[in-house]
């Protein structure tokens, strides 16, 4: 199971859990999961509607590094990986 | 003066406090000021103290609060004759902020941001860095009596951890890159509280950096440059600098011509001048950044997609250059003009030295190179050029080793 960890406004649509164990192969199964597990408001949230992508203001991490340097939504997630969901600092894609 | 913040994608307006994203869409929040009440003149400004504060209207900061001021800006903007007849460039100037309280222009943001804290009752402030912002938050926070947390990478050089450490703030070295810190101080934002200055404080922080642009035009005589070389690590710099010239213009303090505005960065960390070179609207992070030019060795800069934006809009240019091109130029820098610059400062001159070989720099263009950091903070880069002659005190000696070497003895 991997660890994932969302910041606060993402929270209020997880009835405030930071921290949810979710069992998944990728990020998309982990937004796919979390959807869900708490409805489509999370994954509106985090995804652009229009490319289907990560939203440019919003990062990613695995273990601390930023999906968009591996694989985007198709990096690979293994177990005890720690997933970190941010808004991103400055002009986006952080 | 600042009238609030407002989302740069959504536009959704939010009261100026502690804040850096949007709510609705989490895009990043920016100072609005009402410019129509901001009746600033030529005069007034000339009647101010030489110090950044002289454009305070023009900073996002209440009328009433405290600014927490060590005496930054107004640095000098130098002619330089002489490295200007070696590139055949007729009108080149130096912007030194070398000569900042605590030797960079990060004196500026963090002038801002630690006194927007403290207007915002803060309980502490702090930083993540490549050395010269930790450097400059430390030494404000320390003027202001707030505890202080610095985030850096663990491989900043050991001059520049050593200037921090005097100020005394908590430094919490992070075994990783500048991205890995900055990661870890957006979460401890988060969850502790701190007013992370160019975190949770960045829509005030980046506001600093624009009196670079304000006191270049009031030294050009109230006129603006031609173009404008200018460091990148985050691209908040740039964009600042872009903004600043804007503002004048908008409040009629200059009629602005047409500046191109140009990047610079080090090969082994170049994401906005590759995103530039190879035509893309957006900019792919670099993961292990490789230069000597440690304060620009941001891989995944914050404002990079907007850096990109204003030189293409701008019509000017990104280059990168070399850690060999960059010792070189502190060298060339040093010799000519007697400006001792800090590795960033001189990606900057190594930049317009390779622009103007490429025939892109006009040679009556009026041209302004940002060096941005004191040689003295990172003096190991220059430790290979370092050229000595050692012998017992004695003149024979003195004047034998020198005719050896060919040196010129006699100057009557």
């Amino acid at each position: 199971m991997a660890i994932v960890k969302l910041f606060s406004i993402l929270r209020s649509d997880t009835k405030g859990k930071k921290e949810i164990n979710i069992d998944a192969n990728t990020i998309q199964e982990i937004i796919d999961k979390l959807e869900s597990m708490f409805g489509p408001e999370l994954r509106n949230k985090i995804l652009d509607k229009n490319t289907g992508d990560v939203r440019r203001f919003i990062s990613v991490f695995i273990n601390g590094v930023n999906i968009r340097t591996l694989k985007g939504l198709s990096s690979e997630v293994k177990d005890d990986d720690e997933i970190t969901f941010l808004p991103a600092v400055g002009g986006g894609k952080y | 003066m600042l009238q609030k913040l407002q989302c740069r994608e959504c536009k959704t307006s939010y009261e100026p406090n502690i804040a850096y994203f949007c709510e609705e869409c989490f895009g990043p929040l920016e100072a609005i000021y009402d410019f129509d009440s901001i009746h600033l003149t030529r005069n007034e400004i000339n009647s101010r103290s030489k110090n950044m504060w002289r454009y305070k209207e023009l900073l996002p900061l209440q009328p009433q609060s405290k600014i927490i001021d060590l005496g930054t800006g107004y640095t000098t903007l130098h002619k330089c004759d002489n490295l200007g007849k070696y590139l055949g460039i007729k009108e080149l100037y130096i912007k030194d902020d070398t000569g900042n309280p605590s030797a960079s222009f990060k004196d500026r943001p963090a002038s801002v941001a630690v006194s927007k804290a403290i207007e915002n009752k803060a309980k502490a402030v702090g930083c993540v860095s490549t050395g010269n912002l930790a450097a400059a938050t430390a030494a404000h926070a320390a003027k202001a009596g707030i505890p202080c947390y610095i985030f850096i990478p663990f491989s900043i050089e050991l001059s520049k951890v050593a200037q921090i450490s005097a100020y005394n703030p908590q430094i919490i070295k992070v075994n990783g890159t500048y991205d890995d810190a900055n990661r870890l101080a957006a979460e401890a934002s988060f969850a502790l509280e701190w007013a992370i200055v160019n975190v949770n404080l960045r829509p005030y922080y980046v506001e600093g950096s624009k009196t670079l642009s304000f006191e270049i035009c009031e030294q050009l005589n109230w006129d603006t440059p031609d173009q404008v070389i200018i460091p990148m690590a985050s691209g908040a710099l740039l964009c600042a600098t872009d903004r600043g010239f804007n503002q004048f213009n908008k409040i009629g303090l200059v009629n602005k011509s047409k500046i191109k505005i140009s990047g610079a960065q080090a090969t082994g960390c170049s994401p906005i001048a590759d995103a530039f070179k190879n035509k893309l609207d957006d900019v792919i992070p670099v993961r292990e950044p490789k230069t000597i030019a440690k304060s620009l060795a941001i891989g995944d800069p914050a404002d990079g997609p907007d850096a990109l934006k204003v030189i293409n809009n701008s019509g000017g240019y990104a280059e990168s250059v070399t850690d060999t091109e960059i010792k070189n130029a502190i060298s060339l820098l040093a010799k000519t003009e007697g400006i001792f610059t800090e590795p960033a400062g001189a990606v900057t001159i190594a930049s317009l030295i390779k622009l103007v070989k490429a025939g892109k720099i006009e040679k009556d263009e009026k041209i302004v190179c940002f060096v941005t950091g004191n040689g003295l903070k990172s003096p190991e880069s220059v430790k290979e050029g370092i050229h000595t002659i050692q012998i017992a005190p004695n003149l024979d000696l003195l004047t034998e080793k020198l005719n050896k070497k060919g040196e010129v003895l006699n100057w009557q």
